[in-house]
């Protein structure tokens, strides 16, 4: 063979095996990809075009596509398939291992239905790969702690305050761990920098009272209760990775549930997006259009919210919260008499709806109709025994039709079914000062005292009356 | 040349490695290489990878087992009083309470705030008394003898009111037996974040019945063990835990060092299990045998057992609790599991199987086959879907395996089952409690047992 002819040959050759490299490797990974393609799960019921748009990454995904492969994982994890996004995730971890996208992911699956220890292999797989995303170490902080493993979880909450001195999630978690310490000194400065963080958040307050209560100081306990009352307990940290997977959601269902967790609570216009998105995907069902009316009027927006409402009553008639809340919020956006027209319209077609009987109670309590507005309460304490609003409601329909008698009998059925219903226990400890029961106004102003719902200055009249009364302090 | 080749066994696909032997080709290494290359494609393009692969690939999350239609199989028989409006219960438990050797049903009903004995008079014949009322919202009724003069008492688990509520209006109290199957009330704390479970166990080893306390609470709650000062039905309270949450308190000496211990679910957002391991003397030693990071997990109930007959106490545990957020409902998570208890208070989490709204996990052999099965109920299920389950069993295959099976689709909203050998043949009987505080209402049940449909079987 000539010179030219070897040269010749050699370059085919070389050419030859870098395609066949090339070959190789696609093929490979391909085949590889396509192995961590789940089989299609059931999708009845499922919008049509998602259905296509996932079948359509699927193929893709098929011929070898990771970015597809990834896409298909993220899908399935957003809308609740998460067997399928395991095994997809399982897969981009092997076949796209630089990003910790991937084990975060899987992780968060995995946490979420128990598996923890799983999941912090993945969440340390995850800061090998990038140890900037913070949410990943607060959750392996927060699941080390979970896992009784106290002095990692210590040194991971610490990273995250050293990260970020403001990380009030971190600080709840060291709190947590100096309380299982009984180190109440340190978990009280913990508690305070965190309510000082976020004030608008209840977990630490309500933690803080269990500190102040052990180490013996029930003044500030009280104060610390007071200060965390209607605070919601808990806040998701913020978690870019993972948030974005909602807008992949084709369920319903999901977006209602998501729309109403504390994440979009404090963000009211994110969560009436959602519930946008879940109307467009289920136009016809009455009860999306419930939680949008309600999230809207919550949102000052009562023109939206009323056509929200009155679509949730046409689509289910039967529906009685529908009714209730639309009644409510004519009510409160000051239209009386529309309300009363559907407060009648509703109870025809939900005659043993206990909300439209309270509204209709406190309409005719309006008009001065006390003898229709205690029907209508005693109807709704037969639905509603259990409930301390329907005696509350009767007893100053009593007192407003100088039935104080019967008022009064009904407030102390409010208090039996509600022990701490702060209106009775003043209700009543006013008239046992009044009729001159000072055992009964003494226990009744001490069980006041400690209902911290009672305002101050309510139990500063009370005493001045039992004094005025009686002559001696309560 | 050699080539080697492994099998990636779950893709079927060749890769292939080229190893050099010495002496194929000596004298050109470079074309070895290219050649290997070439070859490398060629295997590539025919090695038949174009089929796509079955995903027989397993995942870290247990892959669901198929359920099997098995609803033929029990028989829901009413027992207690008839009812016309949405019956609470809460609580059922089985205790021989009259000790007339016929085993009997205790109930909560926490809407009508009563605390209900289903006398049995014959086998699967009840008589439904009150034996207490107006102790607002009981959630658990124990049958325990706390006074030691041989009849039982009951420890009664008083929330104030069901639904969520801060204030301070739990209590604790024992029902006495005065022999005669009159029941005092004794209050022994009140005013404290609401109660939802109370066990009894000799906790300090002085010989007097001390309790265990798990206060849900709300924003705050507690578990407490209150030590029987054994006078004038005096406790002391000792807090262990001051979280949000606690749903049940277990007693038994799950460490085995020979001392009670306490394990409570705590759920809310804190969504733990704890186990209070007992040095001796009450000294106990809190430890986090199970959590979830999933702060909407929706722990439910938990009940010990040994699945693996091992003599060492497992606990069974369920997540179903449907009541965040939105409108009532189940979630994806939700299911049945168990924590093997591995010995020296170590704990092993294993899932049984996925039940949307999980409640109250029950250990018996409901087939008979020597293994013992869990069933639990539900009181969260999309009750707008016909094969919603409320009742399922998870059969375990003797190697705690279990097959998931439906037992019924209604009665809706069970919240709370127990069973008992209520015709003393030595098989356990299923009770169950209807509790409808949301609809539909279309399929109502108050206090249920579920015979078998085929007694011989």
């Amino acid at each position: 063979m000539s010179r030219k002819s070897r040269i010749a040959s050699g370059i085919i050759l070389v050419v030859a095996a870098c395609i066949g490299l090339w070959l190789f490797l696609y093929r490979g990974s391909s085949s590889l990809a396509a192995s961590y393609i789940p089989a299609t799960p059931d999708m009845t019921g499922w919008a049509a075009p998602w259905i296509t748009q996932m079948k359509a990454i699927e193929s893709a995904a098929e011929k070898g596509s990771i970015r597809d492969l990834g896409d298909l994982g993220l899908n399935y994890h957003a809308n609740g398939f998460f067997q399928e996004a395991s095994l997809v995730y399982e897969g981009m971890m092997r076949l796209d291992p630089s990003d910790p996208l991937w084990p975060y992911l899987y992780s968060d699956i995995l946490s979420g239905f128990g598996k923890l220890e799983d999941a912090i292999e993945l969440l340390t797989t995850t800061l090998g790969l990038d140890p900037t995303y913070p949410t990943a170490r607060l959750r392996l902080a927060e699941g080390l702690q979970k896992l009784n493993r106290t002095d990692e979880a210590e040194a991971g909450f610490r990273k995250c305050l050293e990260d970020n001195p403001k990380d009030f999630h971190a600080m709840i978690g060291l709190a947590r761990i100096h309380i299982d310490r009984k180190d109440w000194d340190s978990a009280e400065q913990m508690l305070r920098q965190a309510t000082l963080i976020r004030p608008s958040l209840g977990a630490p307050f309500a933690l803080l009272e269990s500190v102040y209560t052990q180490s013996g100081k029930p003044g500030e306990a009280a104060n610390a209760r007071i200060a965390g009352t209607g605070k919601p307990a808990h806040e998701d940290p913020p978690d870019p990775w993972k948030d974005h997977l909602i807008d992949r959601c084709q369920d319903p269902y999901r977006l209602r549930v998501a729309a109403a967790t504390p994440r979009y609570e404090n963000d009211s216009l994110a969560a009436i997006a959602l519930l946008e998105r879940a109307i467009s995907l289920a136009p016809q069902d009455a009860s999306i259009h419930r939680q949008l009316g309600m999230l809207l009027f919550r949102n000052t927006q009562p023109q939206a919210a009323l056509s929200h409402l009155r679509k949730s009553v046409k689509l289910d008639p039967v529906d009685p919260d529908g009714w209730a809340y639309l009644v409510h919020v004519l009510t409160e956006s000051g239209q009386s008499i529309e309300a009363e027209n559907q407060t009648v319209i509703g109870l025809s077609h939900c005659p043993e709806a206990p909300g439209l009987h309270l509204e209709r109670a406190r309409q005719r309590i309006a008009s001065g109709d006390y003898t229709s507005a205690i029907r209508s309460l005693q109807t709704l304490i037969r639905l509603r025994p259990e409930e301390s609003v329907g005696y509350v409601e009767l007893a100053r329909a009593c007192f407003a039709s100088d039935r104080i008698d019967d008022g009064i009998a009904q407030m102390k059925k409010a208090l039996e079914v509600e022990p701490g219903h702060p209106v009775a226990i003043t209700t009543l400890a006013l008239h046992a000062i009044e009729s001159g029961d000072q055992a009964a106004a003494r226990r009744l102003l001490l069980d006041a005292k400690a209902q911290l719902r009672v305002p101050p200055s309510d139990i500063q009249e009370l005493t001045t009356a039992f004094s005025n009364q009686f002559g001696s302090q309560p | 040349m050699k080539e080697v080749y492994s099998t990636d066994a779950a893709s079927g696909c060749h890769k292939s490695e080229s190893s050099k032997k010495t002496g194929t080709i000596r004298r050109n290494p470079a074309a070895t290489l290219l050649l290997g290359l070439t070859l490398s494609a060629l295997i590539a393009i025919t090695s038949g990878c174009d089929a796509k692969p079955k995903p027989t690939r397993a995942t870290r999350l247990s892959a669901p087992e198929q359920v099997q239609e098995s609803t033929h199989l029990l028989r829901p028989v009413e027992v207690g009083a008839s009812f016309t409006n949405h019956p609470w219960i809460a609580h059922v438990n089985v205790a021989d309470l009259d000790l007339d050797g016929r085993p009997d049903i205790i109930a909560c009903e926490s809407r009508e705030n009563k605390v209900l004995w289903l006398k049995q008079t014959d086998q699967h014949q009840f008589e439904e008394i009150v034996i207490h009322e107006g102790t607002p919202a009981p959630v658990h009724a124990e049958a325990y003898d706390m006074d030691g003069d041989g009849d039982l008492d009951i420890l009664l688990s008083s929330m104030g009111q069901v639904f969520p509520n801060n204030d301070k209006i739990g209590s604790v109290v024992i029902l006495e037996n005065d022999g005669f199957m009159n029941f005092r009330p004794h209050v022994i704390a009140e005013k404290i974040a609401r109660v939802c479970d109370i066990r009894a166990g000799d906790f300090d080893e002085d010989g007097l019945p001390d309790l265990a306390v798990a206060q849900f609470g709300y924003d705050q709650g507690e578990l407490r063990w209150m030590r029987n000062l054994g006078h004038d039905w005096q406790f002391e309270s000792i807090i262990l835990l001051s979280l949000s949450g606690p749903v049940n308190v277990l007693v038994a000496d799950f460490t085995g060092n020979g001392h009670l211990d306490i394990a409570s679910n705590v759920s809310q957002q804190w969504e733990e299990v704890y186990l209070f391991a007992n040095e001796g003397g009450g000294r106990f030693v809190p430890k986090v045998i199970f959590g979830s990071t999933n702060e909407d997990y929706g722990s439910s109930g938990i009940s010990t057992a040994d699945l693996n007959r091992d003599g060492r106490i497992d606990i069974l545990f369920t997540n179903g609790d449907g009541f965040d957020y939105a409108e009532p409902g189940p979630r994806p998570w939700h299911g049945v599991q168990w924590l093997e208890n591995m010995g020296g208070g170590f704990f092993r989490h294993h899932w049984i199987g996925d039940m949307p709204g999980a409640y109250s996990p029950v250990e018996i052999d409901l087939d008979r086959d020597g293994f013992r099965d869990v069933i639990a109920v539900s009181g969260f299920n999309d009750w707008s879907k016909p094969k919603a389950a409320s009742l399922m069993w998870f059969r375990n295959d003797g190697n705690q395996r279990f097959e998931p099976h439906v037992l019924a689709h209604h009665p809706t909203h069970l919240m709370c089952a127990a069973a008992g050998d209520l015709t003393g043949e030595g098989f356990l009987t299923l009770v169950t409690g209807g509790f409808h505080a949301y609809p539909p209402y279309n399929h109502r049940s108050r206090l249920l047992i579920w015979e078998r449909a085929d007694p011989g079987k």
